[in-house]
């Protein structure tokens, strides 16, 4: 699976967890660009992430998150790695 | 020397003139010195402790980012910061609590009470470094080398007693360009700073004589005295606070530095979470950032109860920070219970609400969160449990009828306070909707002069710069 | 020197431009500041012993029983403290038909007196006959307490100018003038833009505010003696209770070195003054000049003023006061602060603390001034 796909799919989780079907995700959004992503929807979006791609997060990459690239790169660096 | 007095204004003055006379280089060393000597102005032993807590940071830093054992000096930090919050903030609190519980037991508390001067600006500046050390260690900021940078970052004296709570990551990449004067820049910061000013001494210095007079001693009152002084303390509390922020931020920007926001219209929230958005916000997002999002992203398998969980947690460590005892911690509860409710109650909040016109129900969404917020500060201004209940069940009861003129504000500056009030909001609003300032370079200069004598002599005559009593009592 | 290059910075740049502006700005404010202030004083709402609760409460007294008392001991609270006005009538010859009332406050020293009592005196509802004034050197308010209302209140021009004057003719270092150059030029700046003025209408109103039913709880003998605990009323200066005042006198008889100390610096002093008499020519021209411009107002509305100089002073004080002292005249001057003369005013067992003496102390002291008010009166008197 490339960054890509990894993308794709996010999106498709977004748009589940967040409610709202005309959400854009690119690499460079932030929190700031989707209204509803708000500190209590993160927690749930990254719980759905982990489940959807049986990874796990540490702590550090979670807090390192500072767009949905940062996500994508390191949920492609776990895929590889595993 | 606190910002609303003749020192400050006199200081000021003198380091801003010297500040742009100066050639760029030396203004980063020179507002390090000035800082220095503000600060010894609060308290010498406080710039001792201070000047260890920068050190130690200093090291931690680099330490985090450079040595093998990033975690354990990441921790170190940590609790070396928050070990020395809770000695000076903290230890007696639980100490007496430890007693008390003792006590139940039948057992005496060997360890004895500290006697310790709280230093100026230490639940800022911990909270600063513990920041700093997270990033660094997040790599989302490098660790700053330059010792005299580093100290300035946390010296930084228009936030050093009050805050914000501003983050080095803002604040250290600024230090490190040139600042040059720019004449709207700095006419504009002197206007905020005077519109702080007059937050600070017409409008919250006023309204606590008031509040003082009634939470000094609940149980004289009933009914109205208690509910207009539990509303005029929220207020009171807002204009302190976002005026001394906005003479804060003002000072900064004299000097071209921008620090974070700190409040915005707070009492215009629809909802308690959407409050905590508005209210202290360098605090709040702090609070955000290290604290709850570590925790409720720790606890995700919990989902919900998770993010409960952390909500409360991070309430309480708010409450507590806001202030030492019982009052506090309650304060926190309350506050983590009515976030908690809103976030189990999201959607079906949205379908209710949906019944109505959107514009009648912001309306009242914002009322019934204004009640709420003035009913949890009555909570945290009470000063004790006791009181706290005793104001809370005698709200409705109007077997002591006190007349509002007589807790302390005569009619006449009971009527200059509401005014001011009103004041307030309508250029909060009117800022929300566009600049003020900008409305005000627009007029032609005779207008623009007027408004300016004007606003001086309003908070010359109108504000209350000593609360009028002499500190010497004994003499 | 101004250099020309200043002057082109001063003008041409931005910042110059901005200086120029917020100094017009300040000028502009002061004007109207001035104009507002004498509408203030048009429409005259507060008294002018507005500033404490004491102050307006003994003012308020003497106003109102004006047909009785008819002699002031004005000063500080050592004056206060020890000097007993029923006792001193009682040893007073009584052909005189004095009346006195103890007009002492706390920390009202030099200036802010010398304010009090040309306002006194010129108070039409208040007739006197004697006053005795304390002398005290110019002290200069430290941070806390700049901008309080006590503190601003009085700085009218010329007691501004008196205060600055004098200060810089004083044997005081120069860090101490230049201190006391400042703080006294803030407080005349914050008396002259109103500071605060309509907080201070308020806080008068609330707390200082006096009835006529507190007057009457007094009854006619009240003579101004001791503490104004549970008298005044609510003023965070005079909180001092009777409790306070025995943790004074407890904390004191731990260690009385300080007395020592003063005790001490009396006689020294004294004794100086005494081996090298020309060193009281080196008097503060400026403080004496104005105690002789009082005495002379004073003798014209016929008033006799007696100054004092009470006992237990620091050791700078009596550098300062003695030189002065010594060129007033001999009929209106008291000496009681000699310790080596009067040892029991430096005793500890007559103390309340340190720079106070106890109602026993008080009672000696004012023995010994009501003896030498009849030495000096008496050739007045014939």
């Amino acid at each position: 699976m490339d960054q890509t796909e990894i993308l794709a799919q996010v999106t498709a989780l977004f748009k589940r967890v967040f409610e709202n079907e005309h959400i854009n995700v690119a690499m460079e959004t932030t929190a700031d660009d989707i209204d509803e992503w708000d500190s209590l929807n993160h927690t749930a979006m990254i719980g759905e992430v982990e489940k959807h791609f049986s990874i796990r997060f540490k702590l550090k990459e979670m807090l390192g998150f500072k767009n949905v690239g940062d996500m994508v790169r390191t949920i492609d660096a776990k895929l590889q790695g595993a | 020397m606190i910002f609303n007095s003749f020192s400050f204004l006199i200081f000021f003055t003198v380091f801003t003139l010297i500040y742009f006379s100066i050639s760029g280089k030396m203004r980063l060393w020179w507002i390090l010195f000035a800082s220095i000597v503000f600060y010894y102005f609060f308290s010498p032993i406080g710039l001792v402790i201070l000047s260890g807590v920068i050190i130690f940071n200093y090291l931690t830093g680099i330490l985090i980012a450079k040595s093998g054992y990033k975690e354990r000096m990441l921790w170190l930090s940590i609790l070396g910061n928050i070990g020395l919050l809770f000695v000076y903030k903290y230890f007696n609190f639980f100490n007496l609590a430890a007693t008390d519980l003792m006590q139940l037991a039948g057992l005496h508390n060997p360890v004895p009470l500290l006697h310790l001067i709280i230093p100026i600006g230490i639940s800022f500046y911990t909270l600063q470094a513990i920041g700093y050390n997270v990033d660094v260690y997040n790599e989302l900021q490098q660790p700053e080398k330059k010792f005299h940078v580093f100290a300035t970052c946390f010296l930084f004296f228009p936030k050093i007693a009050q805050g914000p709570v501003e983050r080095p990551r803002n604040l250290i990449p600024q230090l490190h360009e040139e600042k040059k004067f720019d004449y709207l820049r700095v006419t504009d910061a002197l206007k905020l700073i005077a519109w702080g000013l007059f937050k600070k001494v017409v409008i919250a210095d006023r309204l606590s004589v008031l509040v003082n007079t009634v939470y000094n001693d609940p149980h004289q009152y009933t009914g109205l005295p208690l509910i207009l002084a539990g509303l005029l303390y929220t207020v009171q509390l807002y204009a302190d606070f976002s005026g001394y922020t906005d003479m804060a931020l003002g000072a900064s920007e004299v000097m071209g530095f921008k620090l974070m926001k700190n409040f915005n219209r707070p009492f215009a929230a629809t909802s308690v979470t959407d409050f905590w958005k508005r209210w202290h916000i360098s605090f709040s997002t702090w609070l955000y950032e290290y604290l709850y999002n570590p925790l409720s992203l720790t606890w995700r398998d919990l989902k919900k109860t998770g993010m409960v969980l952390a909500i409360f947690f991070t309430f309480v460590i708010s409450g507590l920070w806001h202030g030492v005892g019982w009052v506090f911690v309650l304060w926190g509860v309350i506050n983590g219970i009515a976030l908690a409710y809103e976030l189990y109650t999201v959607k079906w909040r949205k379908k209710f609400w949906k019944k109505f016109s959107p514009r009648v129900s912001m309306q009242v969404c914002k009322i019934i969160t204004f009640i709420f917020t003035v009913l949890s500060f009555t909570f945290a201004r009470s000063n004790s449990l006791g009181d706290a209940g005793y104001i809370f069940t005698h709200f409705f009861d109007l077997s002591k009828s006190v007349s509002p003129f007589a807790l302390g504000l005569n009619p006449f500056n009971l009527l200059i306070a509401i005014g001011a009030i009103v004041l307030m909001e309508v250029i909060q609003y009117y800022q929300s909707k566009e600049s003020v300032r900008a409305i005000i370079a627009s007029k032609p200069v005779r207008v623009r002069w007027a408004i300016y004598c004007l606003a001086i002599l309003l908070i010359l005559n109108l504000g209350d710069f000593s609360g009028g009593s002499f500190i010497y009592i004994q003499f | 020197m101004i250099s020309a290059e200043a002057v082109s910075f001063i003008f041409n740049s931005e910042m110059g431009k901005l200086l120029i502006k917020c100094l017009f700005l300040c000028l502009v404010v002061l004007t109207a500041s001035i104009g507002l202030s004498a509408l203030y004083k048009r429409f005259n709402p507060l008294p002018y012993s507005f500033a404490s609760g004491t102050l307006h409460f003994k003012t308020t007294y003497l106003q109102t029983h004006s047909d009785s008392i008819n002699t002031l001991f004005a000063g500080s609270s050592r004056v206060m403290r020890e000097i007993d006005p029923h006792l001193f009538d009682s040893l007073v010859d009584s052909s005189l038909h004095i009346k006195s009332f103890n007009y002492g406050v706390n920390w009202l020293a030099a200036s802010e007196l010398f304010y009090f009592i040309d306002k006194l005196t010129n108070d039409s509802s208040v007739h006197l006959k004697y006053i005795f004034i304390e002398l005290s050197k110019i002290k200069f308010v430290d941070f806390p307490n700049l901008n309080t209302t006590r503190v601003t209140h009085w700085y009218n021009p010329h007691d501004y100018w008196f205060t600055i004057n004098s200060t810089l003719h004083s044997n005081s270092s120069i860090l101490v003038k230049a201190a006391s150059t400042a703080s006294n030029s803030v407080s005349f700046i914050s008396h002259l833009l109103n500071l605060g003025y309509v907080s201070t209408l308020n806080d008068f109103s609330a707390t200082k505010k006096i009835t006529e039913e507190k007057m009457k709880q007094l009854g006619n003998t009240y003579d101004g003696f001791g503490g104004m605990e549970g008298v005044a009323g609510k003023d965070v200066m005079e909180k001092s209770t009777e409790e306070n005042v025995l943790n004074r006198t407890t904390r004191f008889l731990k260690n009385t070195n300080g007395l020592t100390l003063r005790k001490k610096w009396s006689q020294y002093e004294f004794t100086k003054f005494e081996k090298q008499p020309a060193l009281l020519d080196q008097y503060n021209p400026v403080y004496l000049e104005r105690l002789n411009q009082m005495t002379d107002q004073l003798m014209s509305k016929g008033i006799y003023p007696v100054f004092l100089i009470t006992p237990r002073s620091e050791k700078e004080q009596y550098e300062e006061l003695l030189p002065i002292y010594a060129h007033l005249p001999a009929q209106h001057k008291i000496e009681i602060c000699d310790s080596r003369k009067y040892p029991e005013l430096y005793a500890v067992e007559n103390s309340l603390d340190e720079t106070h003496l106890n109602k026993k102390g008080a009672r000696i002291l004012t023995k010994i001034l009501a003896e030498k008010f009849s030495q000096i009166h008496e050739p007045l008197a014939k």
